[in-house]
């Protein structure tokens, strides 16, 4: 490769024809002495023929499109990313007049912010997750207060394993949801209370149907008190009562008790 | 008095006539840029007549991909309209609109290396030797074919810098805009990019680092 010589005139731009005209006459005026220097602009005017040709191989390329298709082609949908990001761009755009905590709280700006403002950004996630953490502390799992209601009361998938069904038995609620469990039986919640009459009106109604047996969920026995066991929550409303084992009605420490209907 | 009017009047008589197309030129794309920036629809559309073909070209010869590139087309002039209230020198506008397809394409080459894994013999530049004469030894698509090659295998800074000097001729003050470098730097980053190119022009098919060297 031939190297480039030092030279104080800019042969590219006299190639490309920038030199103001006293310039231009005492570079060509240098090269016509210099060696280096007129084969350097040669070499220029050879690649500036080579791009040309190339520019005009290029005609055959797709033409560029309209300004019309150039409308069109923006009012066009986007993918649903890119849309994303547009939605982000209009909710803190200037029309919303959140342009300014755009500027100071958007996420970007947290991220390479300053240190108080990822500060109060990490106390407020962990306020959020304290917060969600106590409400699921404070859900009931299986066994509920006397106070609570049976549209609340709905019995975890883990207590009807406890119950000791076998797979294929469903668990239902008197308000209608249901549960799969095990075998051939099914399961309903009767969700009774000690001091509703109208839970237990439902927890009747909802065992009326079939015959039903109340198991008691063992592991969650730790109610002894006798009179509990000898409520008629749900006491089957048929007669024919399939297991001698499981005819008396018992209750878990809070009241809820397990009302089990053996498919024919 | 008089003399001194005439000065300005002497001056633009006795300059030479492509000094004098390219002062028109520059009056008529500050006016342009003006007229845009005012929001005049008229200006918007004509801006877009003017640039959108030269622009595509660039977004072609940086991404050779049609598709990306049509997509880069249409951001950059999203962009372009989007932003031209923030053009600060309406001379530079050209410069201007180049820099933004630039890191348009920039954007859309990172999209296109995340979604495809270069083989090594699609960065491959086989080209006849150029030193003997490439006109004579290449023509036509061979020679543009070639010559596309050898710009593939430069950084993309590179790739920007040579095209717009060389397939855009634009001057150094306008790829100094678009770029984002000195004017100063921008003579140097011509220079080292030209070598670069002849590197590989003339040499066998590998792969030129930033430095102009061959890896």
């Amino acid at each position: 490769m031939r190297p480039t010589a030092p030279c104080r005139f800019d042969l590219d731009a006299l190639s490309q024809g920038e030199l103001d005209e006293a310039t231009s006459v005492d570079a060509r005026l240098h090269v016509a002495v210099c060696a280096a220097c007129r084969a350097e602009l040669e070499q220029l005017t050879v690649e500036r023929r080579l791009f040309a040709s190339r520019a005009r191989a290029r005609d055959a390329e797709p033409p560029v499109p309209s300004f019309e298709a150039f409308l069109v082609h923006r009012a066009r949908p986007r993918p649903m990313k890119e849309r994303a990001t547009r939605w982000l761009r209009a909710l803190s755009s200037e029309s919303l007049s959140l342009r300014s905590f755009r500027a100071s709280w958007s996420l970007r700006a947290i991220l390479r912010g300053s240190p108080m403002q990822v500060l109060v950004a990490s106390a407020a996630a962990v306020v959020l997750l304290v917060g969600v953490s106590r409400q699921n502390q404070s859900k009931p799992t299986g066994a509920r207060t006397p106070d609570q209601g049976v549209e609340s009361a709905a019995p975890p998938t883990h207590d009807v394993e406890r119950a000791g069904l076998p797979r294929g038995s469903s668990v239902s609620t008197p308000n209608g949801s249901s549960f799969q469990g095990a075998g051939n039986k099914s399961v309903v919640w009767a969700a009774s209370v000690r001091s509703s009459s109208t839970l237990l009106a439902s927890s009747s109604d909802a065992c009326a149907p079939e015959e039903t047996v109340c198991l008691e969920e063992a592991a969650e026995a730790r109610c002894s008190d006798a009179s509990v066991a000898s409520r008629p929550e749900c006491v089957p409303s048929s007669a024919n009562m399939s297991s001698s084992s499981s005819s008396e009605p018992l209750a878990d420490d809070c009241g809820a008790s397990l009302c089990v209907s053996e498919s024919l | 008095m008089g003399h001194i009017r005439l000065v300005p009047v002497l001056s633009t008589v006795l300059l030479d006539p492509r000094e004098l197309a390219q002062r028109a030129e520059g009056a008529a794309i500050r006016s342009l840029a003006e007229r845009a920036q005012a929001g005049d629809a008229a200006a918007v559309r004509e801006m877009y007549d003017r640039f959108a073909p030269p622009v595509m070209r660039f977004v072609r010869d940086m991404l050779r991909d049609p598709h990306s590139a049509a997509d880069a087309h249409q951001d950059t002039f999203i962009r372009v309209f989007q932003r031209i209230g923030s053009l600060e020198d309406p001379d530079r506008l050209v410069g201007w609109i180049f820099g933004i397809a630039r890191r348009v394409c920039l954007e859309h080459k990172r999209k296109l290396l995340r979604g495809k894994v270069l083989e090594p013999a699609d960065r491959g530049v086989e080209v006849a030797d150029l030193g003997a004469g490439p006109e004579a030894e290449l023509s036509g698509a061979e020679s543009a074919a070639a010559l596309d090659r050898a710009i593939d295998a430069l950084s993309p800074d590179r790739q920007a810098i040579l095209l717009l000097r060389c397939d855009h001729l634009l001057p150094y003050e306008e790829i100094a805009t678009a770029m984002g470098f000195s004017v100063a730097k921008v003579k140097v980053e011509v220079h080292r990019a030209r070598l670069a190119l002849r590197k590989v022009l003339d040499g066998p098919p590998e792969r030129v680092d930033d430095d102009g060297g061959v890896a």
